[in-house]
């Protein structure tokens, strides 16, 4: 059965912001909470966000397959990965791909999206 | 569910992350090409050869690809990956493909693959 968490809108876009499905656990587009930081401020409140998203489903950043980041403007990446890297767990890190492309507000300047697994039992 | 992660990055000043991570359901790893002065289809085929050799420590391979990712720098060589890809893919079974630009870490990356197979 899927479950799905935080129904709301993205924009007017109907989403949810959880839904999971077995060992999957699929995570819609993780902003930071607010847009007027820099990118490092921006990408720390949107990894914030994805921990407590993580939290709600006994998970945590171990249970992370796959964090898809998605940067406004490639000029952002070393300050980017320096938040990346105050929030990675230094031995054992997310695998992470990171592609710029156009976000859906001017002062957005980074999305996460992330797939996760159940890894605490169940 | 048990995660395994591949290809770990430690590269002083990069980001901390694994290229890959896998599972008993799936396995997925993303990079670029370490050797940047390639040529397009030089650098698809790099890449895709390393992700099969982290495919192979956990006992899958370009046989069992379900899904590929790839980000172009320029459309316009898309010419040059497809028959790079062909050659590559060639005697096996083909994923799902999905080919779309994207700006990747560094100007000279001119593709960014990820791809995912079943364990």
């Amino acid at each position: 059965m899927i479950e799905r968490r935080h129904i709301d809108t993205l924009d007017g876009a109907r989403r949810a912001q959880i839904a999971a499905q077995g060992n999957w656990i699929f995570f819609s587009g993780i902003h930071p909470e607010t847009l007027d930081g820099d990118i490092k401020e921006q990408t720390r409140s949107a990894l914030r966000r994805l921990d407590t998203l993580l939290a709600e489903m006994g998970e945590d950043q171990g249970s992370i397959f796959v964090v898809h980041v998605w940067l406004k403007d490639m000029r952002y990446f070393s300050a980017m990965n320096a938040a990346w890297n105050e929030w990675a767990d230094a031995e054992n890190p997310p695998a992470r791909t990171c592609i710029s492309g156009d976000l859906y507000r001017e002062d957005l300047l980074v999305e996460l999206v992330v797939t996760a697994c159940r890894t605490k039992g169940e | 569910m048990e995660i395994v992660k591949l290809g770990r990055v430690t590269r002083p000043g990069g980001p901390n992350i694994a290229l890959g991570a896998g599972t008993d359901e799936l396995v997925s790893v993303c990079l670029t090409a370490p050797d940047k002065s390639g040529t397009l289809a030089e650098q698809t085929v790099e890449i895709l050869d390393i992700i099969e050799k982290h495919f192979k420590t956990v006992g899958t391979s370009r046989a069992k690809l379900l899904m590929v990712q790839i980000w172009l720098a320029e459309m316009s060589q898309f010419a040059e990956f497809r028959e790079a890809w062909n050659t590559w893919i060639e005697g096996h079974e083909p994923p799902a493909l999905s080919v779309v630009t994207g700006t990747t870490a560094r100007r000279d990356c001119l593709v960014e693959i990820r791809a995912y197979a079943a364990p």
